[in-house]
């Protein structure tokens, strides 16, 4: 008997990417949120074409120059000049490497190693796991600030230091997160189907699991990043980070608040290029979160 | 129950252990002498440093060393500050006092606002209020917390002149460091201007009290909107509904205790973010706790201190953990197996 | 008898993102005071959405319009929330596929169990509205089957296999004695003697206290005996009512006369041949076809089809089919 469904208009439902797709395209604000990103990444790329001074140069004649609305502001410093007359515009366009750069790349580096730790903890079982699992909740479970401190304390503050406290610090939340999915999705059925379909257990981990687990990997990515940008502004800010004369906007904001008095406007741009960082990763993660959400009701 | 707290006690116990491991480590890490990191003697041919050596059995075995640096931090006897040769435990007990009065205040101010708010924009779904909640609680989780104690400083202190900059108390008021922490300090003191310095130290504290709480309270908002809208959803709420019973039952006797589980349970973790956020507020404003105490020690490399402030505040933050986990598991008990089983 | 829930022309519709798609389309249902309904579907026929709106289960994204929705005369649509719940509350129930869900996982029975009790309509206080708190839980529980009291009110929802979790269900739902009980499929996850012990508590409920019963169930042969009333819908549309008897025997639908085939009621089926059924399968709720929905899988469907056919009654019976299987008198 030949079946008459197919007279039918066939609904084809949209994949996940698409649907996630769609999400992200509906809301303004969070493609706003991925322009501006953008625009900080190109920013911090090309610094040195878009910068119109170098970040160090400093000008005897313009020392603590307010920016340029103000009615003593001249139109070569836009954003105003600090305290040894340095282009505040100029130093924030190179200090996105600091802040963002190096950031990013001790994220990365941290995913890495801990996805592909987490994965194989995630494979095992038993006292292995357990007591992975109970170091890590007592790892975790100080702030990554104060380990980052302890670090840098060991070493010493500079540039190489704090982006191996900033990566070390990561690494556990990364393995922590991977762990925890690959531990949930292990159990489900399609996995148990394809263990018994017989596939390896390299097979399992690459082609079955982890590609189900991608949005957990993607949302604690965007978690890591804005952590690390805080941290290694907060240990700048501190002094215990990148040194001075580093553009790093986390130094610059701890400088401005020896001048909080008589130029606060020095501590306008680094925080404001900082928060809006910040802000629109957070944005980013946390619509990709709520999309991933909503497709699991 | 008390399988249960067993078990976190003795977890408890194992991850405290782990820490003095660490912690004890970290003296031959430091740069310097071991002997001195950990007692803060210095001047190897003194005598002083010579009856150290032999009470910390540094010439013995490893295990030795790490047995009298156990029996040392038990009694109390933490080494002496590098730079200012106090004793550090005394030093931390005032320091622990005062950064404890930040934390308490700052996550009150967390909770009273957090909680409702949050339940307020669960309920108000797509609406401006649930927008206006989120989008500045979405914003202020992303400002860095030393540029809003900046611009919380600019505003409020420099501008309107509502607050002073720094500090604890005018140093005019000679409130003597009982506690450490300032208001019960004052309340014990017996000077005769005590309301006088009650309000200075009032003055004092509101500010920097506001830029801890900002964050928790933010987190705290997502966290209890995003339990309360789950918990809406489940179908215990909507038979409660069929049921007849009113929207303001429902949501004081069934949905908010359901709600509260899952933020309950991460409760851990903001613990942890408060912290973090503590450090760098007692810099920004000059406050005379934990956090202050140990980025002044790095600078001045004086590892003892650093070391004591180290495991006072990992301490406290471990304790707020376990006590966070078994006020959980006591409360939801039927999520005590789960954790088991993990 | 008299109706005591009465529904006409009743649409329900979902904003999905292509657009709206009705999922219950011109219904209709009279239940008389005192009898037991089955309303026979698939899944996704919409059994389920007609439930939540006769309760008043309602999500934001439907769009709900009915001739009538009546409960005792009273226009349920036209009342604002509180009222209805009132209502709802007082004089209906609801029981539910998977029970333990519907339970508060952080309260102890007994306290959940109080809390329905409540609102009895006796008003006690103090002490004695504890005492006598205390021995309604254990009336109902009884009741409905369970003999340990004491450890079931002392435990959590989780703690529960279904078929007791079913048993207090069924016991809140005694508990204020409500005029109308729905129940949602309410064994289907259990086993053959749960599922007994189950529906003999809910009949004995209409025998004793003559509770009007709206049964939803997926397939035929399940609570045959008992049902004085049966209704069948396909996909959303309404496709036959009648009593029990004469729906069995003599379908008027198409639809019911393939469904009556497929399943082993009809001994009359010839073994080991080809189990009759209908061709295709159930449309998507994107793809619903115009006119009446069964048009595409239906054997006697012509042209007409695709015209919705109006609800015909004959006698007791009501049916909507352009062909259908038994004779109209002209008259009618």
């Amino acid at each position: 008997m030949r079946t008459k469904s197919n007279i039918f208009y066939q609904f084809r439902a949209p994949s996940p990417r698409q649907l996630i797709w769609r999400q992200f395209n509906d809301n303004p604000i969070v493609v706003t949120a991925y322009y501006v990103l953008a625009i900080i990444m190109l920013a911090m790329l090309f610094a040195p074409i878009l910068a119109p001074y170098s970040p160090e140069q400093q000008f005897n004649d313009a020392i603590s120059l307010p920016p340029a609305w103000h009615p003593e502001g001249e139109m070569r410093f836009v954003f105003g000049t600090d305290d040894l007359g340095r282009d505040i515009l100029s130093r924030v366009l190179y200090g996105a490497r600091y802040s963002l750069g190096y950031p990013l790349l001790a994220t990365i580096i941290a995913a890495v190693i801990g996805i592909t730790i987490g994965a194989w903890a995630g494979m095992s079982r038993g006292v292995q796991s357990s007591t992975l699992t109970h170091f890590l909740d007592v790892v975790l479970s100080i702030p990554s600030l104060l380990l980052a401190l302890v670090i840098v304390a060991i070493l010493g503050p500079t540039l190489h230091t704090v982006m191996i406290a900033i990566t070390l610090v990561l690494i556990p939340q990364f393995i922590h997160s991977v762990h925890n999915a690959f531990y949930t999705e292990r159990s489900k059925e399609y996995v148990i189907a394809s263990k018994l379909n017989g596939c390896s257990r390299n097979y399992l981990l690459r082609r079955v699991i982890f590609p189900n687990i991608t949005s957990v990997v993607v949302i604690q990515f965007t978690y890591a990043l804005s952590t690390a940008i805080l941290d290694i502004a907060a240990l700048g800010f501190l002094g215990l980070g990148v040194q001075a004369p580093a553009p790093e906007w986390g130094t610059m904001l701890a400088r401005s608040m020896e001048h909080m008095y008589l130029s606060p406007w020095s501590m306008l741009l680094p925080g404001v290029a900082l928060f809006m960082t910040v802000l629109t990763i957070n944005i980013l993660g946390d619509s990709l979160h709520r999309a991933i959400q909503q497709q699991d009701r | 129950m008390f399988r249960y707290s067993l078990s976190r006690i003795l977890l408890f116990s194992i991850t405290l252990w782990l820490l003095s491991i660490f912690t004890f480590a970290l003296n031959y890490w430091y740069p310097g002498d071991p002997l001195t990191n950990m007692s803060g003697v210095v001047g190897e041919m003194t005598t002083a440093y010579q009856q150290e050596s032999i009470n910390r059995a540094m010439d013995s075995t490893i295990f030795r060393q790490y047995g009298q640096y156990i029996a040392h931090l038990v009694e109390g006897n933490w080494g002496i500050s590098l730079s200012t040769q106090e004793p550090v435990f005394t030093a931390m007990r005032h320091h622990l006092g005062a950064s404890l009065e930040l934390i308490i205040l700052g996550s009150a101010v967390a909770i009273v606002l957090g909680l409702p708010l949050g339940t307020y924009a669960a309920l108000r779904q797509r609406q401006w209020q649930d927008k206006l909640i989120m989008t500045l609680s979405l914003s202020t989780y992303s400002i860095p917390v030393f540029w809003f104690a900046q611009l919380a400083i600019l505003l409020f202190a420099i501008q309107l002149g509502w607050s002073p900059i720094a500090g604890q108390i005018h140093p005019l008021y000679a409130i003597e460091t009982q506690t450490g922490s300032i208001l019960l300090d004052i309340i014990l003191s017996d000077v005769d201007y005590r309301g006088a310095a009650f309000i200075n130290a009032l003055q004092h504290l509101w500010l920097p009290t506001l830029v801890v709480a900002l964050i928790p309270l933010t987190m705290l908002i997502r966290m209890i909107r995003s339990a309360v809208l789950d918990t809406l959803q489940l179908n215990h709420i909507k038979a409660a509904r069929v049921r007849g019973l009113s929207d303001t039952t429902i949501l004081f006797k069934h949905v908010l205790p359901t709600a509260i589980q899952p933020v309950l349970r991460e409760a851990g973790l903001q613990f942890s973010v408060l912290v973090t956020n503590i450090i760098i507020v007692e810099v920004v404003f000059n406050w005379p706790g934990l956090g202050g105490w140990l980025v002044k020690s790095i600078f001045e490399r004086d590892y003892p201190v650093l070391q004591g402030g180290l495991l006072c505040l990992a301490m406290l933050i471990l304790v707020a953990n376990f006590t966070i986990d078994l006020l959980h598991a006591w409360r939801y008990p039927q999520t005590r197996d789960v954790i088991d089983a993990d | 008898m008299s109706i005591i829930l009465d529904i006409r022309n009743l649409t329900i519709a979902l904003e999905t993102p292509s657009g709206l798609t009705k999922v219950l389309d011109g219904f209709n249902l009279q239940l008389e005071e005192g009898e037991i309904h089955t309303l026979v579907g698939e899944s996704g026929s919409g059994k389920t959405l007609l439930a939540k709106a006769i309760l008043g289960f309602i999500q934001p994204k439907w769009r709900i319009t009915a001739d009538r929705l009546w409960w005792r005369q009273q226009d349920l649509l036209a009342m604002d929330t509180a009222q209805r719940r009132l209502i709802t509350g007082q004089d209906m129930a609801m029981i539910f596929q998977n029970p333990a869900s519907y339970l508060d996982p952080y309260l102890r029975i007994g306290r959940q169990l109080s809390e329905v009790i409540a609102r009895h309509p006796h008003r006690w206080r103090g002490a004695q509205r504890r005492r006598q708190h205390r021995q309604l839980i254990v009336e109902l529980l009884q009741r409905v089957g369970i003999d340990d009291i004491d450890a079931v009110c002392n435990s959590y929802p989780l703690q529960l296999s279904d078929g007791v979790a079913q048993k207090i269900s069924v016991a809140m739902a005694l508990a204020h004695r409500p005029k109308l009980l729905v129940a949602d499929e309410p064994a289907s996850a259990m086993g053959q003697y749960t599922r007994s012990q189950i529906y003999e508590q809910l009949f004995r409920l209409n025998t004793e206290y003559g509770m009007t019963m709206l049964m939803i169930t997926q397939d035929l042969t399940t609570m045959m005996q008992q049902t004085q009333r049966l209704s069948l819908i396909y996909s959303g549309q309404l496709m036959e009512v009648g009593p029990l008897k004469q729906v069995l025997t003599e379908p008027a639908h198409p639809y019911t006369d393939a469904m009556l085939k497929m399943s082993f009621l009809d001994s009359t089926h010839p073994p080991k041949t080809k189990l009759p059924t209908l061709p295709g399968s159930i449309p998507t709720s994107q793809s619903l076809p115009i006119g009446c929905r069964l048009g595409p899988r239906c054997p006697k469907a012509q042209r007409i089809c695709v015209q919705r056919p109006e609800l015909t009654t004959v006698q007791q019976r009501q049916f909507a089919c352009h062909f259908p299987l038994i004779e109209i008198s002209p008259h009618e």
